[in-house]
Order: structure tokens, then C-alpha cells, then sequence
């Protein structure tokens, strides 16, 4: 396992794992020289070779720049299979099935809210719940409840008062994934949900105050309604417990159904079936209510967030004009179209740590930015800068229409603490303009920038492959954290 | 009552928390694996004992005992907000633990809030004999 894995260089940002052995298919990096030392440190890339082993793969098994180890899969990877002849794995997924982020554009400027950011953030950081233990929004959530919310997706949440309904064009899969069986999710993973709905969570999920502050591509910033000096909201969270117990749950039944499909994989991690086996429709269907929880979430928590500026600021919805730009997940796997050899082919394309980004003209797009291509969020680390992109006609090509999800960890939680020590770390962020609210103890030390690649050097790997283009950046000026 | 400094040694890992906890026996091992994932979640030493439990877990092996085991404390405290200030298993042919758990509900003004877990992982999961005693190695996702 600790061999290095052999490269081979495609261009100055590209680069190859050579098929060998019990590879279906190459490996296929997007990474510069820098960010490839940083890649080599730990076993992800022997993780991206062990990915193309896996029955059904199409392509290539994919490694963005942001890459580092995962259970079985890196984070950071995409890896399409044919949705006949491939497997499904719930660790091509992730723990937190659609962790995702979305962005809010508003109407207000830095200078609307300079004054009174930390009542904002006060204000916010008591009406969403964060952390460990706290109770939902909806207090009086039945289980007769969860199970429809499940099933529903985001139209739940807008049918009781969180958002709009236009809010759903701009979520992919309109905020709800088609087949959501919520038999088959665990009684566990229900019992899990039940009062987290509307929480934030914790470690790295966040609720981020900011403003433009560089437009690259003024036309497409202007057809997504952003413009510089505007202030933005970004919110990352995902399906909580409910996901989380999801994952846990068919990584067992997987793991043990494995031996009767006689899949052989190279680690044991990468517990998979059959896409079309009893095991793999179940975990779709029970995936898919996982990811419904998750956009059910993002919309509360955006609904409250809504309310708290309006509050706080005294402003009504036309002059707030709180609008969702676009929600994507980093975390999922989906049944899409795409071209390969010539030929249009029904694929199972699994992202961990990876986002869709597909390219102008898909009908997948939102129709009021169709033209310029789907907006895709990356949100950086803490206290340090987020990017909006678009996706593009490369993207389609090379990589399922996929590019990177976010910074990557580059430090362990222990070396990061280590480092933080004697650091007053909300003084550490104050340096950078960043006011932050927080509630585990234990997390802040562990989300400090330096624990993370630049984002900017992700984002940048991606621009120059044409994957992703770049059309803002935004600054963030306040944080709530579970 | 295991010290509680002592009761785990934390792994590198890059994105997660990995941990080492040692045993005299399957037993002491698993009793202190249960404590050391309280640990982790609230403030040690601050849970007091005016609840008992019953828990019990099964697996195919040692290793897949103790990931149930773990998930299963890591459930209740989720759903329940179970909190154990004291833990004694059985732990039958391998495969199965009897537990009975002494804490309480979970109260964040008195127990903190350190960190969310949100599964234990298969990553690095081993239960395996050592010159002392037991050693077990888990994962958990953070």
C-alpha cells in the first residue's frame, strides 16, 4: 500500500494513472505540480487506482485537485458506471449523502450590514440550530412527517413557508431525487433525522455571511445576479444523522453481500453490488431520501437565515431580494446521460467531494442560466475566500460534467489543534475581517485555514483544464459553525 | 473506573479521528472503547450516574462486533441523548456484548459539546491480541 503509484504527465495540469494490473480503466488527475506533492503525501492516489478496479467503471476514474483519502474512494474523485452492468458503492457517496452548499444573492451591500454583523450573526446562530445535541427547527416533526419530507424533497420545505417555489429551478434535481423509498431507509437513521431537520451540524458545515468581492466574467456574474460589493449567504450542510445512518447501514449490508456477487475489490472499503441487485436499488432508494433531507435542510435553514436579516435589518423581501443563485451537492451519486466513444450511454456517476457542473445548453440548467452553463459553488475555508463557477463543454468531455467541491484537507485534526495551540482563534480570524460564532469546542481549531489547501489554487487547476470557469469570488465577513 | 486521560490515544489521519484503546480483556476492552467515544462527544468526567441501561450488539467477528457496538452507543446518544458515565459488558464468544450502562440524559451546559461523530467507520478496524492484554483501532467520521 505504500508504493508510490506511477504518473504519467498529459499536460500541465493533467496527469495519468497508466492502466495496469486489475484496472478497468486509467486514472485521470486534475492537479498542478504544487498541488500534486500535496496529493502524494497520503494513499489517495493508490485510492484512485483501486477506483478503476471497480466492476462496470466507464472512462476513467476521476481525481480533481481538492483529492485526499476516503474510506475505499478518495474525496475528491468521480467515478461514472454503467448503470446495467456497473455497482453502486455508498463510499463513492460519502458519509454525508448531498452535503452540499448553496448560495443566496441579496440586495443589500457590505455597507447595509457593516454596522450591525454581529447582531446578524447573534441573531442567526439563535435561530439555527448548530451543534451537537441541539433539537430541530420544526419541533413538532412527526415520523409520519419525516417520511414525507423525505419522499418530497425541498417542495416540502417551500410548502411550509421556508423560500419560494422558485427556489427549486435553482437546486439541482429541483431539490427532490426521483425513486426516495423511505422503507428503505433504518428505523436507526429515521430515529437519527427526526429532530435534526433545520440544523446546521457541525465540523465543517457552516452558514457564511460575505460580499463579491472579484467578478472575473461580468456578463455570466450578471446572468446568475451577482455583481461586486453585493452581499451573499452561503449554506453547507447535508442530510445529518438520517444520512450519515444511511451510509453506515449499506456499507454493512454490502459489505456482506459482496461475497455471494463474488465481486473482488482491491479494499475491502470499496464494499459495493450491482447497480440492478436487490442491495443496490434498496441503497438508491434510500440514498435518494437521504439527499431529499438534505435539500429539505438547506431550505429551511435558508428560510431562517431570511427571516433573521429581515428582522435584523429591518427590511422587507423586495428591498432584501434574498434569492437562491444555486444548490449543488458534493456528495452523491446519479443516474445521467452521457456521451462516450460516439455513443450516449445511462451512467451511475458517483461524486465524493466532487460537484456537477455541467455545460451551457444542458437541459439540466436552469433555464435563466442555460446559456452560460450551470452555476457551481465552491466554498473555500474558513475565513478565507469562496468561488462561484460555471461548467462548461470540456466538463461533458473529460469528466462526466464534474470539477473539485472545495479546499481539502492537507493537516490532521491533531496537527491542526496542535498548531492552534497558544492561538486566540477567533482573534486569528478577526485578522481577516471574519467575525465567527461557534459551538463545539473541539472544531474551530481543527477548520483553521492552514489545516486546508488554498481553494484559489483548486479552483485555478480546474480554470485552466476548462473544466469550470470563473465567474466570482466571494469574501467572506461572518461565520456560525456548529 | 478507567482513568479517563488514559482511556484512548488518538491516530493521525488526514480528514478523521482514529483512535487506539487498550484492554486486559475483551471485556475491559469494549467497556473502555464505549467510554472513550463519550469522551470524545462531551467533556469527560462531567456525567453523572442516575440512569441504567441495557445495551446489547452483535457481529460476525470481533471487529464488526465493535463497530456495532460503537454504533449503536453513538444511536443512542443521537436519538436518546444517552450519555454513560460507566459501562460493564459481557462479551459472549466474540460475537456478542451485554452491556450495562450507568449515565444520564445528555445536558450541554453540563456535559459540553466537543465535536459531532457521525459514523463509525470499517476504516483501520481491528480488535487483535496484544502483549498486554487487547487493542482496538477504530475510526470515526467527524
Amino acid at each position: 500500500m505504500s508504493e508510490a503509484v506511477a504518473l504519467r504527465r498529459i499536460d500541465d495540469v493533467v496527469w495519468e494513472i497508466p492502466k495496469t494490473g486489475g484496472m478497468r480503466v486509467p486514472g485521470r488527475i486534475y492537479a498542478s505540480e504544487a498541488l500534486l506533492r500535496d496529493i502524494s503525501r497520503d494513499q489517495c492516489l493508490r485510492q484512485v487506482a483501486n477506483v478503476a478496479h471497480l466492476p462496470g467503471i466507464v472512462g476513467w476514474s476521476l481525481a480533481m485537485p481538492d483529492i485526499h483519502l476516503g474510506y475505499g474512494f478518495p474525496i475528491g474523485g468521480v467515478a461514472a458506471m454503467d448503470a446495467d452492468e456497473g455497482v453502486i458503492s455508498p463510499g463513492g457517496v460519502g458519509y454525508d449523502i448531498n452535503c452540499g452548499v448553496r448560495l443566496v444573492r441579496t440586495g443589500l451591500r457590505y455597507a447595509d450590514i457593516q454596522g450591525r454583523l454581529d447582531r446578524l450573526l447573534d441573531r442567526l446562530f439563535g435561530a439555527i440550530p448548530c451543534g451537537v445535541g441541539s433539537k430541530g427547527a420544526i419541533p413538532t416533526l412527526g415520523a409520519v412527517d419525516e417520511k414525507r419530507l423525505i419522499q418530497r424533497g425541498a417542495a416540502w420545505a417551500v410548502e411550509r413557508g421556508f423560500g419560494r417555489a422558485a427556489d427549486l429551478a435553482h437546486t439541482e434535481e429541483g431539490g427532490c431525487l426521483a425513486g426516495a423509498d423511505p422503507e428503505a431507509v433504518s428505523e436507526r437513521a429515521l430515529a437519527r433525522g427526526l429532530t435534526q431537520v433545520g440544523t446546521l451540524g457541525s465540523g465543517n458545515h457552516f452558514l457564511e455571511i460575505g460580499r463579491v468581492d472579484a467578478v472575473y466574467r461580468p456578463e455570466v456574474a450578471a446572468a446568475l445576479g451577482l455583481e461586486a460589493g453585493q452581499v451573499t449567504v452561503i449554506i453547507h450542510s447535508g442530510s445529518r444523522g438520517l444520512g450519515y445512518q444511511t451510509c453506515d447501514d449499506y456499507l454493512r449490508v454490502m459489505g456482506r453481500a459482496m461475497e455471494r456477487y463474488r465481486i473482488a475489490v482491491p479494499d475491502r472499503q470499496l464494499a459495493c453490488v450491482p447497480i440492478a441487485s436487490p442491495e443496490g436499488e434498496r441503497y438508491v432508494a434510500a440514498m435518494a431520501c437521504a439527499a431529499n433531507y438534505a435539500w429539505v435542510n438547506r431550505q429551511v435553514i435558508m428560510g431562517l437565515a431570511e427571516a433573521v436579516f429581515q428582522e435584523v435589518l429591518g427590511v422587507g423581501p423586495r428591498e432584501l431580494d434574498f434569492r437562491l443563485v444555486y444548490d449543488v451537492c458534493h456528495n452523491i451519486a446519479k443516474f445521467e446521460s452521457h456521451e462516450i466513444g460516439g455513443a450516449r450511454r445511462r451512467l451511475c456517476v458517483h461524486r465524493k467531494g466532487a460537484t456537477r457542473a455541467f455545460g451551457p445548453g444542458h437541459p439540466a440548467v436552469p433555464e435563466s442560466v442555460r446559456s452560460v452553463g450551470q452555476p457551481v459553488l465552491i466554498p473555500g475555508d474558513m475565513g478565507r475566500y469562496s468561488f462561484v463557477l460555471v461548467g462548461t463543454a470540456g466538463a461533458m468531455r473529460e469528466t462526466f460534467g464534474s470539477t473539485c467541491h472545495g479546499a481539502g484537507r492537507v493537516m490532521s485534526r491533531a496537527e491542526a489543534k496542535r498548531r492552534s495551540r497558544g492561538l486566540h482563534l477567533d482573534d486569528e480570524l478577526a485578522k481577516q475581517g471574519v467575525l465567527a460564532r461557534y459551538e463545539g469546542r473541539g472544531t474551530l481549531a481543527e477548520e483553521m485555514p492552514y489545516a486546508y489547501k488554498d481553494v484559489a489554487a483548486v479552483v485555478e487547476v480546474m480554470e485552466r483544464a476548462g473544466i469550470s470557469l470563473k465567474v466570482a469570488r466571494l469574501k467572506p465577513c461572518g461565520v456560525i459553525k456548529g | 473506573m478507567p482513568a479517563m486521560t488514559a482511556l484512548f490515544r488518538e491516530i493521525e489521519h488526514t480528514a478523521d479521528l482514529a483512535i487506539a484503546v487498550d484492554g486486559g480483556d475483551l471485556a475491559e476492552l469494549f467497556a473502555r472503547s464505549g467510554l472513550a467515544l463519550f469522551a470524545l462527544l462531551i467533556e469527560p468526567g462531567t456525567v453523572r450516574g442516575s440512569e441504567r441501561r441495557r445495551v446489547e450488539a452483535a457481529g460476525r467477528d470481533a471487529e464488526d462486533l465493535l463497530h456495532e457496538w460503537l454504533a449503536v452507543l453513538l444511536g443512542d446518544f443521537y436519538v436518546d441523548g444517552f450519555v454513560a458515565a460507566e459501562i460493564t459488558t459481557r462479551v459472549v464468544d466474540g460475537r456478542r456484548v451485554e452491556a450495562d450502562l450507568v449515565g444520564e440524559r445528555f445536558d450541554r451546559a453540563r456535559h459540553g459539546a466537543v465535536r459531532e461523530i457521525k459514523a463509525v467507520t470499517y476504516h483501520g478496524l481491528a480488535v487483535r491480541r496484544t502483549a498486554a492484554g487487547w487493542e482496538a483501532r477504530v475510526t470515526f467520521d467527524v
